[in-house]
């Protein structure tokens, strides 16, 4: 909300302090002041200036040529404004000078006639939006002045962050209520004497209450006014707002708003069908047509003002079209009253508004102000406007609030603040701010009631003042002694130790492991947004029932909540092919949750903890050393083996497996005892088509972290290091090309007994010499007994099992060995 | 040469003389040193012909005769084997002095450089800061029930609280109302969760993604929190203020912090916490609006009804909470100026947040 703080002050003259100090105040309140607008700063250098003579423009007939004293010179100005006179002080801005709509003023020549500077109008210096004329300035005026000095365009606009808590300083008599607390000074009163006159209102209008929703409905009549455009001051005070004028019966309505902070509405009495206005429940379907044109069809939840023909306005949100004040209205029916907060709401919601009425009636507005606006307001049209207030005021009302008491214990408010205070700082705190010292109301009602140990027998109790809708318990009077005192005056204390036991959280422990493992085995870490489109689900072959979609998406392709991590990978490889056109290197990462209802859906969905990784180009940049290696399928193992190696996963295998978004050449399901760790492979040519993504082929895998942690191995071990030397023999042989080397190794291990420690593969060889449909392997044996030496002949054995067991299991043919 | 006299003093001064002459004349000739080597000490060398003579001299001689002998092959020995070794030595240093390499080319990195993610270094370390003050880790899901999100935690429904977090609402799969299922607004559901599980006393953080749905040059529909949670009994505001100013200091180095009243319908009473610029130490800058201080986390002493919805007394517990962007903080840390860069995985942008 802005505030002008000459307004607060004309409300609350006692208050003398510097706009700096009083800019402090508001932030260590909760105001927060979110900008400082100085009116006078874009002011700069506009001066008072002397309107020494008129001549006519030798060749236009609405400009004319003036000669303007600025105090030291005079200068030739171009001036096509009609209301420039000789004689007149004006606003004068110089040459050279840049305005507040940042036009910078040159001297130029103007139709042929030289012209230095401009006479400006309210408008062109962003004072108000009148741009009908000049200003002409207090005709005593010295030239050369400073034009804001003169005018007294000094005013500080403060825009304040108000929480939505706080609707009683949505007004400059909040904001001043407020700040009286806060510098000690009496607390201002919003009363204000109406002048009435002529007859009785009820006999001209009616307005009545058909829905509990509306709590009090006030209206007053005002005959005779004369709706024009407002006065200079008004114009100025609404700019600086940021309000727009419109005529001075509506600006009265909106100064009234801004003053003390409660909504009105005028309509034109003889538009309001029967002069009658009700309050009341919307028929489905039924229509109204509001101020800003829009069309609204309505529902029975809706609360509306209606009159007898139907609906004139949305209650709390926006006034109707039909009933409108306009030029030609002459009597005038105000309106103030209050509507249930979460109804405005709703409705506000339903169709698409926000105003400042609904702003506040949301928020909650002080019931006990709903008169004074009124009267305020009826009084302000008839300064502005003209005409006559009616006598008496309508009002139809459901009954008045009982006032809120809340207790306090100062010792609670020490305990919880952290800094002790007694009874009579509470008192003058919660004084300052209106709340009033009222006795124990459980003690008022008799002493029966004590069967409970009563925590609050010796609290002091406060009536809440009908302003603050915010306070109701005793957290909140805590809250309020708190502020006064200053939450920069709090001690800051590190808290005893901690008396819980301690507990480990291993998965995100985990989270955290497998994050550094990748980034040493060379990856990037990225994170993306958590938003697919279906057709990325559908790129990954996915059932797109169980996708999570949002009912109110940032656009088309963020619908999905993820299914998978690897479109977001893919769409960040296609992003750095574009960046870097050149090299494809690229090893990227994301540890991640992807989303998906279960069958049947649960209570929330299904979040699995992944990692997604893509590796494409060279395994190194290319450089002096390196001649560039592509990248391929093993490169990808080798790293999903290094997170795996880290959970000590023991029994993993490693399967062919049909998977949408993968080349049948390596698609791969790392298999653990029949559950999934997870996918990789190559990317399918087809996927990555769809991606945008050319040149080198992309390795992609999708691991599930959370069955990865689940099947974790035991902790590491020491084994004793062996005393003994080992023995060592190599083997290799022929075996056909669809023999998994896994297979080979586990045939190896299974047939040659506990004294095999070790065997591994050292080459596999494809081509010359190597019969077809064949390929060639290696192995290093190394055998070793932990107590003895192995014999040349124990040895020979094991490897001659070893070999019969390659050449009946596996139909191997043994080269050498 | 024909020595094989008995080795007098006499005799073997002049030895003496003749070899420091040949040594001094060989100076640094390998081959030279090696023939002046056999011809003293070699089989036929001359201090091997006395030495061996020495056995033909009458048995009182022999002793005296042997010891000076001896002496004076020692002592000459060692005066070649100096010579040899510092020859030998000079070799070695002007043979490793050729072909010296050019550091100055880079260095053979087999791995490429991976990093870690800004959004994680920063998370990792304020986890690391937060588990020295005893706090645990606490982890919640992205999807959350309207009342985990909100109801629990003092949002009344139709209230314009909600209005300060814009809500990404997800379609229920059956028969729920529209409106039931979030994408969380903030980690503080999580509190929730931890004090229906855990009750009190307690103390978590939490950190994690969240979601509102609005896009703009300083905001992302994704981002990402970490909350804090203390609740035992007899905790105070200025607990909240020691713990924050303990924390601050930990990460950015000692500075102001200030508390300023705020609402957050969970927190009561609720606070803003200002940390002094971290670009300008307070003097004010362009980056703090030329105020000193930077907003840099919401917090309050937890509300008395969201201690009852998760079944704690709120008579006999108190606590705080707190709650803050991560990725803000690492703009902060490395002058990121735009957080679109965060979430876009631009390898330019990730590789260069490396290091210290």
């Amino acid at each position: 909300m802005k505030a002008s703080l000459k307004w607060i002050k004309e409300i609350l003259p006692s208050l003398k302090a510097a706009p700096a100090a009083i800019e402090k105040r508001f932030n260590a309140v909760g105001l927060e002041v979110e900008a400082v607008e100085r009116q006078a700063e874009p002011l700069d250098g506009v001066i008072v200036g002397e309107v020494k003579k008129l001549a006519p423009h030798p060749d236009a007939d609405k400009l004319r040529v003036a000669a303007v004293f600025d105090g030291e010179k005079t200068h030739q100005v171009v001036c096509g404004a009609p209301n420039v006179k000789e004689g007149q002080r004006v606003a004068f801005a110089p040459a050279g000078l840049t305005l507040a709509n940042g036009v910078t003023l040159e001297q130029r020549k103007i139709r042929g006639v030289e012209s230095s500077g401009m006479i400006c109008s309210e408008a062109e210096l962003g004072i108000s939006d009148e741009h009908e004329g000049i200003l002409v300035t207090k005709p005593r005026a010295r030239a050369g002045t400073a034009l804001s000095k003169v005018e007294a365009l000094d005013d500080v606009v403060l825009e304040l962050g108000v929480t939505p808590n706080r609707p009683d300083v949505l007004s400059h008599f909040g904001l001043a209520r407020e700040l009286s607390a806060m510098f000690g000074l009496e607390r201002p009163k919003a009363s204000v004497r109406v002048r009435e006159s002529g007859g009785d209102a009820k006999t001209h209008a009616k307005v009545s209450i058909d829905d509990k929703r509306c709590e009090k409905f006030t209206g007053r009549v005002l005959l005779g006014v004369k709706v024009g455009p407002s006065p200079t001051w008004v114009k100025r005070r609404l700019k600086q707002l940021g309000i727009r004028s419109i005529s001075n019966v509506v600006d009265a309505t909106n100064i009234a708003l801004m003053e003390l902070g409660h909504p009105l509405h005028a309509y034109d009495l003889h538009k309001v069908a029967g002069q009658k206005l009700v309050a009341r429940a919307a028929k489905d379907g039924e229509k109204v047509t509001l101020l800003d044109g829009s069309v609204k069809t309505l529902v029975a939840d809706d609360l509306v003002i209606a009159d007898d023909s139907g609906p004139v306005g949305l209650a709390g949100v926006m006034g109707g079209l039909d009933s409108e004040v306009t030029d030609a209205t002459v009597d005038i029916l105000l309106e103030a009253a209050v509507f249930d907060p979460k109804s405005v709401r709703q409705s506000a919601r339903r169709h698409g508004l926000h105003t400042e009425a609904s702003h506040r009636f949301e928020r909650g507005v002080d019931t006990e102000m709903v008169e004074t606006a009124l009267d305020r307001c009826a009084q302000l049209i008839v300064e502005l406007a003209g005409g006559q207030v009616l006598k008496g005021r309508l009002v139809d009302t459901k009954g008045k609030r009982k006032p809120i008491v809340a207790p306090i214990r100062p010792e609670r408010a020490s305990m919880l603040i952290g800094r002790p205070f007694d009874k009579k700082e509470v008192k003058a705190a919660l004084t300052a701010l209106g709340l009033r010292a009222v006795k124990n109301p459980a003690a008022a009602k008799g002493k029966k009631k004590a069967k409970k140990k009563d925590l609050y027998a010796d609290a002091l109790f406060f009536e809440v003042p009908s302003w603050r809708l915010d306070l109701s318990l005793e957290e909140d009077l805590i809250e309020e002694v708190g502020r006064l005192y200053g939450y920069d005056n709090i001690p800051a204390i590190m808290p005893p130790g901690r008396r819980e036991p301690f507990t480990e959280a291993p998965k995100r422990l985990a989270e955290r492991d497998v994050r550094e493992i990748l980034a040493h085995e060379g990856y990037g870490e990225c994170i993306s947004l958590a938003f697919d489109a279906e057709h990325d689900a559908e790129a990954m072959g996915l059932d797109l029932a169980q996708a999570v979609t949002l009912a109110n998406p940032l656009g088309e392709e963020s619908r999905v909540m993820r299914m998978s991590l690897v479109p977001a990978l893919l769409r960040a490889a296609r992003l750095n092919q574009d960046n870097l056109p050149s090299v494809t290197d690229l090893a990227l990462f994301e540890v991640g949750k992807t989303f998906a209802w279960a069958k049947p859906a649960g209570e929330l969905p299904k979040e699995a903890l992944r990692i997604g990784l893509l590796l494409r180009g060279n395994r190194a940049p290319v450089s002096w050393t390196e001649k560039g290696t592509p990248v391929d399928a093993f490169d990808l193992k080798g790293s999903i083996e290094a997170v795996l190696e880290h959970y000590r996963v023991e029994g993993v295998r490693w399967l062919a497996h049909e998977v949408a978004w993968l080349h049948p050449r390596s698609a791969t399901r790392i298999d653990h005892d029949g559950r999934t760790l997870g996918l990789f492979g190559e990317l399918h040519p087809a996927v990555a088509e769809k991606y945008g993504l050319e040149g080198a082929p992309a390795f992609v895998a999708q691991l599930e972290l959370d069955a990865i942690v689940k099947v974790a191995g035991a902790r590491a071990r020491f084994v004793p290091l062996p005393k003994l030397p080992p023995a060592q023999r190599d083997l290799s042989f022929f075996v056909s090309e669809d023999v998994a080397a896994d297979t080979v190794l586990a045939t190896i291990r299974g047939a040659a007994g506990p004294q095999l420690e070790r065997v591994e593969l050292f080459d596999v060889y494809v081509g010359k010499g190597v019969p077809e449909g064949q390929k060639s392997l290696a192995v290093a044996l190394v055998f070793r007994a932990p107590d003895r030496t192995l014999t040349d002949s124990e040895v020979d054995g094991a490897q001659k099992t070893i070999i019969a067991a390659l050449e009946g299991e596996l139909s191997a043919r043994v080269r050498a060995g | 040469m024909t020595e094989a006299t008995a080795p007098t003093p006499e005799v073997l001064e002049a030895v003496q003389r003749d070899f420091s002459g040949q040594l001094a004349d060989a100076g640094r000739d390998v081959d030279e040193l090696q023939r002046i080597r056999s011809a003293f000490f070699g089989p036929k060398g001359r201090l091997t012909l006395l030495l061996k003579s020495v056995g033909q001299l009458p048995p009182e001689a022999r002793r005296d005769a042997g010891r000076l002998t001896n002496e004076v092959k020692r002592s000459l020995e060692g005066a070649l084997m100096e010579v040899l070794d510092a020859t030998a030595a000079e070799a070695r240093e002007k043979e490793l002095r050729k072909g010296r390499l050019d550091l100055s080319l880079p260095g053979r990195r087999a791995i490429p450089k991976g990093s870690l993610h800004p959004v994680t270094q920063i998370n990792n370390e304020m986890v690391d800061i937060f588990a020295r003050m005893g706090f645990d880790v606490a982890g919640g899901p992205e999807v959350e029930t309207d009342w985990h999100n909100f109801g629990a935690l003092n949002f009344p429904d139709d209230h314009p609280a909600r209005d300060m977090q814009d809500t990404f609402f997800v379609r229920p799969p059956d028969d729920r109302p529209a409106g039931s299922l979030v994408l969380r607004t903030h980690t503080s559901p999580v509190q929730i969760r931890a004090m229906l599980a855990q009750g009190a006393p307690i103390r978590i953080v939490a950190p994690g993604r969240v979601y509102r749905c609005d896009s703009d040059p300083t905001h992302s529909p994704m981002f990402h929190q970490i909350e804090g949670l203390w609740v035992d009994e007899g905790v105070s505001m200025a607990h909240l203020r020691g713990v924050l100013t303990g924390f601050i200091n930990a990460l950015f180095g000692e500075r102001g912090v200030r508390l300023r009243p705020s609402f957050f319908p969970f927190v009561e009473p609720g606070v803003e916490v200002d940390l002094e610029c971290v670009f300008c130490d307070g003097a004010g800058c362009n980056v703090c609006k030329q105020t000193g201080w930077m907003e840099i986390l919401g917090a309050g002493m937890v509300h008395p009804n969201v201690l009852k919805s998760c079944g704690i007394d709120a008579e006999k517990y108190t606590g705080f909470a707190f709650g803050l962007g991560i990725d803000r903080v690492a703009m902060l840390r490395w002058a990121i100026d735009d957080l679109a860069h965060m979430f876009r995985s631009d390898a330019r942008f990730l590789s260069q947040i490396r290091g210290i």
